[in-house]
């Protein structure tokens, strides 16, 4: 019997890939009422600290945010540099990405996730740098990518 | 275009993935997460849910596990024959992400108003099993949306024991 890594009640968001974000953003917009969010432009490596399979990455991607309930929606449109983004895009099309849990240790949450054979893939910090997203090979156990989302606690944040 | 009516606060209530072994993936979710494998329900076929697909009858069966994840329902569905959205999304994708879903009062109404906005219904069906006096227990009805909104916006309805008798 293994160790749990997650918790099941963390369950936060599910992340889609999509081709066109404002596009895709005014559809979800006038379909369900939403104001259009505004979309948020993530930075390079210089701010991002981004790494794609442990190497430094300056893929960058489009993002905007639908809260719905304990789930908060995620529309990523990835630019055109190899991510975990751009490679779902590239073999799937449009479609759910990931499913992202909260985790208070990040490191611990990939050892143990580790152990279990799933290895972590990208790896970056907030637009604002108030916290750290990781996303891990789950898809061959899961069906479905992991992202692990840390916020850093509030006297952290900015020296990440 | 007004926006479509009826989804209440518009909060999503379940995940689902479809995938080609059911058991497999339930066992590796519960030694993930800790959480007890759930009993499995095994869905019937027409004589029982009524299911169409694309409006013809069809005898799609599922078989699915269920957690609530928090507030949010999380569903493993693997396709057992018959046609269906499921199979199908199954052949082209491989296991993945098939489905989001909102609680509705009233399937119809808010069907009518997907349809409205360009998203017609692709399948639908009762619930399997049945209140003591007979009733459908609820339904679920897919809509077409995957091709805009990224993937597939699933109603779930729960019928009052006393309201629905079929």
């Amino acid at each position: 019997m293994s160790t749990p890594v997650l918790k099941p009640e963390m369950l936060c968001q599910v992340g889609l890939i999509v081709r066109d974000v404002e596009a895709t953003a005014r559809k979800y917009a006038a379909a369900f009422g939403f104001a259009v969010p505004p979309i948020i432009q993530t930075p390079g490596f210089d701010n991002a600290r981004t790494t794609l399979g442990g190497e430094p990455s300056e893929a960058t991607a489009r993002l905007a945010f639908f809260q719905t309930g304990q789930l908060v929606v995620e529309l990523i449109e990835p630019d055109e540099k190899p991510s975990v983004w751009r490679e779902f895009l590239e073999k799937n099309g449009e479609g759910v990405h990931h499913i992202a849990f909260r985790v208070g240790d990040t490191k611990a949450t990939e050892a143990l996730l580790a152990e279990q054979g799933i290895k972590t893939l990208q790896q970056g910090l907030f637009v604002d740098g108030s916290g750290l997203y990781t996303y891990v090979d789950s898809v061959p156990q899961l069906g479905v990518m992991i992202e692990l989302l840390e916020n850093f606690p509030k006297d952290r944040v900015g020296s990440a | 275009m007004e926006p479509i009516q009826g989804l209440g606060d518009r909060v999503l209530v379940q995940i689902c993935i479809i995938v080609d072994d059911a058991d497999k993936y339930a066992k590796r979710y519960s030694e993930l997460l800790g959480i007890p494998i759930p009993e499995v329900h095994v869905t019937d076929g027409y004589s029982e849910t009524e299911a169409r697909y694309f409006g013809e009858p069809t005898e799609a069966k599922a078989r699915i596990y269920h957690w609530y994840f928090g507030n949010v329902g999380f569903e493993l569905l693997q396709p057992l024959g018959g046609k269906s959205v499921w199979q199908d999304w199954l052949d082209e994708h491989g296991p993945s992400v098939h489905h989001v879903a909102f609680r509705v009062t009233d399937s119809a109404g808010v069907a009518r108003e997907f349809a409205r906005h360009g998203y017609p219904v692709t399948q639908q069906g009762f619930f399997t099993g049945r209140f003591a006096n007979g009733g459908h227990t609820g339904m679920y009805t897919y809509l077409d949306t995957e091709k805009a909104l990224g993937t597939t916006f699933e109603l779930l309805e729960s019928f009052d024991q006393n309201g629905e008798i079929h």
